[in-house]
C-alpha cells in the first residue's frame, strides 16, 4: 500500500496569546474592571470588620453596665462572660453569621440574639463560665443547646443555630 | 387554670425584631405584679420618674408549666404572692421538684435557659416602652 503526503492544514486564523496588543480600550476596560471588583471585594471586607468591631465595642460597653441595670437586681456582666461572649463573636466570624443585637443578660452575663422572620436563637455567656443556647420557632418547644464551654462545642452550637435561623 | 396576668416592666432593647428575648428573663424567683391586687401601670411606679420609656409586659399564671421539661418532667413552675412593704401585688414565680417539696428547688442551668425560652414566647405587651 503506497504511502501518500498531505500537505498539512493551515491554520489562518491565530490563536489569541497573552499579550498586550489588545487595544488600548480593552486595556482600560480590564483595567477598570479590575479596580471595580477590589473595591467591592474591599468595601465588603471592611463592612463585615466594621460590623465585627462595633459588636467587641457593644460587649465592652456592657461591661460597664451598674448593678441593677434591669430595676429587678440584675448583676453587670463580669470578665467570665465578657471573654467568652468575644470568643463566640471571634468564632462567628469564621460561620459568616452575624448576631441581630447583643444584650445583657438579666441572668448576669452577656446574650448575643439572632432573629430572623418567625425564628429566634441566642447563646448566652454567664458570669458563671456557662455558655448555653437556644432556638426556636414561633411558639413551638425551644431547643436546648447545651455546651462544654470550649469552641468546638461553642461552634457546633452556632452552626445548629446558622442552620435554624437559615433554614 | 387562672388567667390571672403577672405584670413586670421590660425595657425596649429586650424586644428584638418584634421577639421578647429571654436574656430579659432572670430566674429564680423572678419579680411580678399580681393582676389582682394592682394596675398594669404599677410597676412603673417611681417618685424619681426612673421608669420613663419602660413598658409593662405580661403573662398569665396558666402559661406558668405544672410539669417541665414536656420531655423529662423534673420540674413545676408556680407563682408566689410575696407581699413587699410598699408593693403588696408583688410576687415571684417559684420553682419546685416533681414529686414536690414544698420548698423552692433550682432547676438546672439547663432547664433554667429552657423555661426563660419558653416563658418569653407568651409574653404579651401591655404598655409599650419608648426607650
Amino acid at each position: 500500500m503506497p504511502i501518500t503526503y498531505e500537505e498539512p492544514v493551515r491554520q489562518d486564523e491565530f490563536i489569541p496569546g497573552q499579550s498586550n496588543a489588545v487595544g488600548a480600550a480593552a486595556q482600560e476596560l480590564t483595567r477598570r474592571v479590575r479596580e471595580d471588583l477590589e473595591k467591592m471585594f474591599d468595601s465588603v471586607y471592611r463592612s463585615a470588620k466594621a460590623r465585627s468591631e462595633h459588636d467587641r465595642r457593644r460587649v465592652y460597653a456592657l461591661a460597664k453596665l451598674r448593678l441593677n441595670w434591669d430595676s429587678y437586681g440584675a448583676p453587670a456582666p463580669n470578665e467570665s462572660s465578657v471573654a467568652n461572649a468575644i470568643r463566640v463573636l471571634n468564632l462567628l466570624e469564621t460561620l459568616n453569621l452575624d448576631p441581630t443585637r447583643i444584650l445583657p443578660s438579666a441572668e448576669g452575663g452577656v446574650g448575643i440574639c439572632f432573629v430572623r422572620g418567625d425564628r429566634y436563637a441566642d447563646i448566652e455567656c454567664s458570669n458563671e463560665g456557662e455558655v448555653l443556647g437556644v432556638y426556636y420557632v414561633g411558639e413551638q418547644m425551644p431547643t436546648l443547646l447545651e455546651t462544654d464551654a470550649t469552641d468546638a462545642a461553642i461552634s457546633a452550637a452556632l452552626e445548629r443555630i446558622r442552620n435554624h435561623i437559615r433554614a | 387554670m387562672s388567667t390571672e396576668r403577672l405584670f413586670r416592666r421590660y425595657r425596649r432593647e429586650d424586644y428584638v425584631d418584634n421577639k421578647f428575648s429571654s436574656l430579659g428573663f432572670a430566674f429564680p424567683k423572678q419579680s411580678v405584679n399580681r393582676e389582682k391586687y394592682s394596675a398594669p401601670a404599677d410597676v412603673l411606679f417611681s417618685a424619681t420618674d426612673e421608669f420613663e420609656g419602660w413598658g409593662v409586659l405580661y403573662f398569665r399564671v396558666q402559661d406558668l408549666p405544672v410539669e417541665f421539661p414536656p420531655d423529662n418532667r423534673q420540674y413545676t413552675f408556680f407563682p408566689k404572692h410575696v407581699p413587699e412593704d410598699e408593693m403588696y401585688p408583688h410576687s415571684e414565680v417559684w420553682c419546685d421538684r416533681l414529686p414536690l417539696t414544698g420548698e423552692y428547688v433550682e432547676p438546672s442551668p439547663g432547664v433554667k435557659k429552657l423555661f426563660r425560652a419558653f416563658l418569653s414566647q407568651r409574653v404579651e405587651i401591655e404598655i409599650e416602652a419608648t426607650a
